[in-house]
């Protein structure tokens, strides 16, 4: 019986809470936002959401999460699309626009400056480059004290004799991303030469490291976790959980010299409820001082150049813009991953598939 | 019973019916059409699935894998269901609860927790150079042996749950009669101990086979290049190739595999059962019905008739024979089974903001920047409040239900029983895609409503499966000398049939809220893009970096079975 109540009361409780949060969906809302969460979604809050609203007296409902592009298209199809901004891969950008997932950008909102200031690359009609993240290798420093004498392009990494040591890289379970370029480099392509990939010799290079790979990681964390507990000395990574791992204390380096880089995109999907502050959102977020104030809060790289001169200049040296690195990394080319062949097939499925049957073999 | 009565009581089986009807085979029935490719039928879907090497490969995988993890759980539970049995009436429940407890840890938490434990310079291995055993460190992880591991430990509780049951139900007098007639150990344990034990084994088995064939995250996180399983290729079809017709397909193609699989283990158990009743007969027969339900059922029964004679009339002591072998096994299972879970919560008060084993500079931070963030909270708020709904809802529908089916005949009665079994043998993320569109077109998406009636599906499942045990003890002469009296239906069910069921339905909405709680992929879709549970909140956050934050949920999360076992503990005094 004592617990029929405590049941019961439970029950109340949460039914009133129910009510409440109810009550609070239906005020007028003016914009809906997913910020993702963590580090990323704390940073975009201060250095956008809330300046937004200052600015423009617009509300302003975040969500500290991503949506997915399966999550994305259900609602799209549907007409449930309640959210009226969020960020997508390229690679899921360029097929959602082409498949009519997305509404294309309004650039004549954007100020002189953002629409100088953010790369020509990063102004899509279907989504704006948000910020810049690379893919590179990362070292275990008690693995390979020394930085000069140590692995540093991709070409070391496949090296084996010359550099032993437990290696991970990326899965290509997805298709669009995977550790394509970086196996062709290690071929001896040259990076501006990379697309587009020629795809059975980027698998014939995998074969030779194959046998090496103690864990194709699928995860950032996965990747992140290898680093950390000690797992992985040689290894790919994102430079953002690299400078954490290194701001944490863990025996870690970077290696500049082949960085893939590559950024996450402000898209608004068909039928989001108010696009057009969506619009004016992603043309505030791409002004030189917002993207400034991101990448203090959280190390990630601006794309809007201008943003690189508002920073510290311990921050800045970071960046993937920094003159010093920017000269050594090449650019992920997501027209690529979306492009479909005759089979009506696009590039990231038939790599999908390929990687699927590769692995058992 | 009166042919009129006997449609009124059967009546009650058509709420659930109904319920899984539309919430559930409707929904999956459009996505299954979907497979075929509308607008013109095709084959192309499964003709690409099953023509394809790749594909086969995988699929003979997942069985092989599947089979592992039955055949090594069935082993290690049948041990350390036998070291439960034999604890003191005192000790049993803390044992019990060291069992169930990683039931409820996050599935996430959990394949984090494995890769620190197994990792090259995780614990285990710590250990082994330390007594000096070895040299290097071993290499455990990202192979097929840290899946098994993985997936070894995730389904433990659902073998030795069952076979404990039947344990606990077996006729002891079998085994002294054995024994006085000359038997050895062995001989006894042959001919008398283990054949009233097997169909526990057999359902154990049936269930863990079936749930590791949808397998996907503890593969994908602790495997190698080539451990994948079949529900990873669903998963990838629908997270980046976005082909929901042909991840429909796969999924049909997995649902058929394991009704099949389940009809065969079906026969199994019937030529056990059939055995079992040449050789003895002891046990109370069962009327005729379909198989998984009623196997589980059967030892679910077993034990509460069991617990409920004993409580009626106290028998003599129980042997309590001394085993150092059984009892090193047990414990070296429980060990294994609250490993992860420590070294969690050993996580939780560490100061290194990557997961990181042993911790160094205890700190509350984790637990702080839990408590202090209110998008955390609120997720929590609207977790427990989404399970608390769902269980309601799940034990109302499935104790009416196994009432109907327990109480009356009716033709088709084991295809119902069977359709009540389906949420939990099709994989979520193929009912969740499935139920997305319906709920959409009715305005559920994103709401509460919608979230709890599509978890409310697989709740069901479990506590009918509870819930129709429960009703097994129920003397239906007492129920016909009630209303005989004069007492009216309703009387006889609140007077005579619900207190003896109390237990059971306490059980059943425990497991309901422990499922709901824990639930990601129905979620995530029809949570829409607005409705974020807890589980929800943990993968977000996971997937840049671990940090201790969720090792500080997890172990938060640890006091609800702990509190919700010593709640139905004590209402089990009470009520009793």
């Amino acid at each position: 019986m004592k617990l029929l109540l405590i049941a019961l009361t439970a029950f109340l409780v949460a039914t009133a809470y129910l009510h409440v949060q109810q009550g609070q969906g239906t005020e007028a809302r003016t914009l809906v936002v997913a910020v993702s969460g963590g580090s990323l979604g704390a940073g975009r809050v201060k250095a956008f959401v809330e300046p937004f609203t200052q600015a423009t007296g617009i509300r302003v409902i975040v969500l500290r999460d991503q949506i997915q592009a399966p999550q994305l298209r259900l609602a799209v199809d549907s007409g449930e699309m309640r959210v009226d901004l969020t960020t997508l891969s390229p690679a899921q950008g360029v097929m959602a626009y082409h498949d009519g997932y997305l509404q294309p950008i309004d650039y004549s909102l954007f100020d002189a400056e953002a629409l100088q200031g953010i790369e020509r690359s990063q102004r899509q009609p279907w989504g704006v480059g948000g910020f810049y993240f690379g893919l590179l290798l990362g070292i275990r420093s008690t693995a390979y004290p020394d930085a000069q004498t140590g692995p540093q392009t991709w070409a070391d990494f496949w090296d084996t004799q010359r550099f032993p040591g437990q290696r991970v890289l990326m899965s290509g379970e997805t298709g669009a991303d995977g550790p394509w370029e970086e196996a062709l480099l290690a071929d001896g392509v040259a990076p501006e030469q990379l697309y587009p990939l020629d795809i059975e010799r980027a698998f014939r290079s995998l074969d030779r490291i194959k046998p090496y790979i103690r864990k194709w990681w699928a995860q950032a964390s996965e990747a992140t976790e290898l680093f950390s507990n000690g797992t992985a000395d040689l290894g790919m990574n994102f430079d953002g959980r690299m400078h954490a791992l290194i701001a944490a204390g863990k025996p870690v380096r970077i290696s500049y010299a082949q960085i893939k880089r590559s950024s996450s995109y402000w898209v608004i999907p068909k039928g989001a409820p108010n696009a057009a502050n969506a619009q004016k959102f992603i043309a505030f977020a791409s002004r030189a001082d917002r993207q400034a104030e991101l990448a203090e809060l959280t190390g990630y790289t601006p794309t809007n150049v201008n943003a690189m001169a508002l920073l510290r200049p311990e921050v800045a040296e970071k960046m993937l813009s920094a003159a010093s690195i920017r000269a050594h990394s090449f650019d992920y080319n997501p027209q690529w991953y979306g492009q479909k062949g005759g089979d009506g097939k696009t590039n990231a499925e038939r790599l999908a598939e390929r990687w699927n049957q590769w692995i058992l073999e | 019973m009166p042919a009129r009565r006997n449609t009124l009581v059967a009546a009650l089986v058509l709420p659930v019916l109904l319920f899984l009807g539309v919430v559930y085979f409707y929904p999956l029935s459009k996505l299954a059409l979907l497979s075929f490719g509308p607008p013109q039928f095709t084959l192309e879907n499964y003709r690409r699935f099953l023509l394809d090497e790749g594909y086969l490969t995988i699929a003979a995988r997942t069985l092989v894998f599947s089979l592992t993890v039955t055949g090594l759980c069935a082993l290690i539970g049948y041990t350390t269901a036998a070291f439960l049995d034999k604890q003191t009436r005192h000790g049993r429940g803390w044992v019990i609860l060291l069992v169930v407890v990683p039931l409820t840890t996050s599935l996430l938490v959990r394949t984090y927790a494995w890769i620190i434990v197994l990792g090259d310079r995780g614990p285990i291995n710590g250990m082994l150079q330390l007594l000096g055993l070895v040299d290097e460190p071993v290499p455990m992880l990202f192979s097929s042996f840290a899946v098994v591991i993985g997936m070894v430990h995730l389904m433990l509780p659902m073998m030795i749950l069952p076979i404990y049951s039947a344990m606990r139900g077996m006729d002891r007098e079998l085994l002294r009669a054995s024994a006085s007639l000359g038997a050895g150990p062995v001989r006894s344990f042959l001919s008398a101990y283990l054949p009233q034990t097997l169909p526990g084994v057999a359902s154990g088995c049936i269930m863990v086979f079936v749930l590791s064939l949808g397998f996907y995250i503890t593969p994908a996180a602790l495997g190698g290049l080539d451990d994948v399983m079949l529900s990873n290729v669903i998963a990838q079809q629908v997270g980046s190739a976005m082909n929901f017709s042909f991840a429909a397909a796969i999924a049909m193609i997995l649902l058929v595999s394991v009704l099949v699989a389940l009809l065969i283990g079906n026969g199994v158990a019937r030529q056990l059962r059939a055995m079992r009743r040449r050789g003895g007969g002891h046990t109370a027969s069962w009327p005729s019905r379909l198989g998984l339900s009623r196997l589980v059922e059967r030892h679910w029964c077993a034990w509460l008739r069991s617990n409920w004679q004993r409580r009626l009339n106290r028998p003599a002591a129980r042997q309590h024979g001394r085993a150092p072998l059984l009892d090193a096994t047990g414990w070296a299972v429980l060990l294994f089974m609250v490993l992860p879970t420590l070294v969690v919560v050993a996580i939780s008060f560490g100061a290194d903001p990557f997961m990181s084993f042993p911790p160094r500079h205890p700190t509350l931070q984790w637990y702080r920047s839990f408590f202090s963030d209110v998008s955390w909270l609120s997720a929590l708020a609207l977790s427990v409040q989404l399970a608390i709904l769902t269980a309601c809802l799940a034990v109302v529908l499935a104790t009416t239900a196994a009432y109907g089916f327990s109480r009356s005949r009716f033709p088709g009665q084991s295809l119902c029983r069977a359709l009540i079994l389906a949420p939990m043998i099709v994989p979520s993320v193929v009912g969740a895609i499935g139920m997305y569109g319906v709920m959409s077109s009715w305005g559920l998406v994103g709401s509460a409503a919608g979230v709890t009636l599509a978890n409310t599906c697989g709740a069901i499942t479990l506590a009918f499966l509870i819930v129709s045990a429960g009703m097994t003890l129920l003397d239906v002469r007492l129920e016909m000398a009630s209303q005989g009296m004069g007492a009216s239906r309703w009387q006889t069910f609140r007077k005579i049939v619900l207190p003896p069921l109390a237990p059971s339905m306490h059980a059943a909405a425990m497991l309901a809220f422990i499922y709901a709680f824990d639930e990601v992929v129905v979620a995530s879709f029809i949570g829409g893009l607005q409705l974020r549970t807890l589980p929800l909140r943990m993968w977000e956050d996971v997937r840049n970096q671990v940090d201790p934050t969720i090792a500080a949920v997890s172990a938060i999360l640890l006091l609800v079975p702990i509190l919700a076992l010593t709640l139905t503990r004590k209402s089990r005094v009470l009520v009793s």
